[in-house]
């Protein structure tokens, strides 16, 4: 496990983009889509807000756990069962090694109507409020819709 | 104004309301503006030689930049020769570069 320094957090950045995601975990290619959007942002060197709406909220639940598949006969370990967490952690590291900043931003309501309140470190909880102060600091902001 | 760049992530043979991003990109071109559309997830099925020339050859003649995402091209199993031509493969990087120069991007 990596531990991360949150209070050192510093950005060479000269630029922001944000994206605001709509869609929940394992549900469409979309938050796939929108991951690799962020990475490729974070190692061109820019600093990435993101605004998790509705179900996308879930994306960086702390809760969210591997499983094994019965099914196929497979255990936890040989399933190796992806977790957006980890995806979402690692690009946290990986803004970190670039020397820009990523700030993931659950929207609060939306996090309490569906219980996952609890999210990975670093990613804060907020309101509409911070959406528009994120849209205004940045050079542009991408909404990632739902169906 | 930068210009836009639209995103088609949708199959466009799943129903006339998956072709508005071609009809859109079309418009703004016709009005002359910058326009680039960029094919991403389902989307990419519109990039597929012998199907996809009635949404995306008028819009590649009209000075329409196409793009189509490698990643989404190759889990959809549609190789690089067997795509519309005028029709190119750019990385998800071309799309952070539209956005950061500005461009007005909309998802479909």
């Amino acid at each position: 496990m990596v531990l991360i320094d949150w209070e050192e957090e510093t950005s060479t950045a000269t630029k922001s983009l944000t994206f605001v995601l709509n869609d929940p975990p394992y549900e469409s290619a979309r938050s796939t889509t929108a991951l690799r959007l962020i990475d490729a942002a974070i190692r061109r060197g820019y600093d990435v807000n993101v605004f998790a709406y509705e179900g996308a909220v879930s994306l960086a639940c702390a809760q969210q756990m591997p499983h094994a598949n019965p099914i196929h006969g497979r255990d936890v370990e040989s399933e190796d069962h992806p977790n957006p967490k980890n995806w979402i952690a690692a690009l946290q590291l990986l803004a970190r090694q670039c020397s820009v900043r990523l700030d993931w931003l659950n929207c609060g309501q939306c996090s309490d109507e569906r219980g996952v309140g609890e999210a990975i470190t670093g990613v804060r909880r907020g309101s509409p409020a911070d959406l528009w102060a994120f849209v205004r600091s940045s050079v542009n902001t991408l909404v990632i819709p739902t169906r | 104004m930068a210009g836009y760049v639209l995103i088609a992530a949708r199959d466009p043979w799943d129903g006339p309301e998956q072709e508005q991003v071609f009809e859109l990109a079309g418009s703004l071109a016709k009005e002359r503006d910058s326009v680039s559309v960029y094919l991403t997830e389902n989307g990419v099925l519109a990039a597929r030689a012998g199907g996809g020339e009635r949404w995306l050859a008028p819009l590649i003649s009209r000075g329409v930049s196409v793009f189509a995402d490698p990643f989404a091209l190759a889990e959809h199993g549609i190789p690089d020769d067997r795509i519309v031509d005028g029709v190119v493969t750019a990385p998800i990087e071309q799309l952070v570069d539209f956005l950061a120069e500005g461009r007005s991007g909309i998802w479909f």
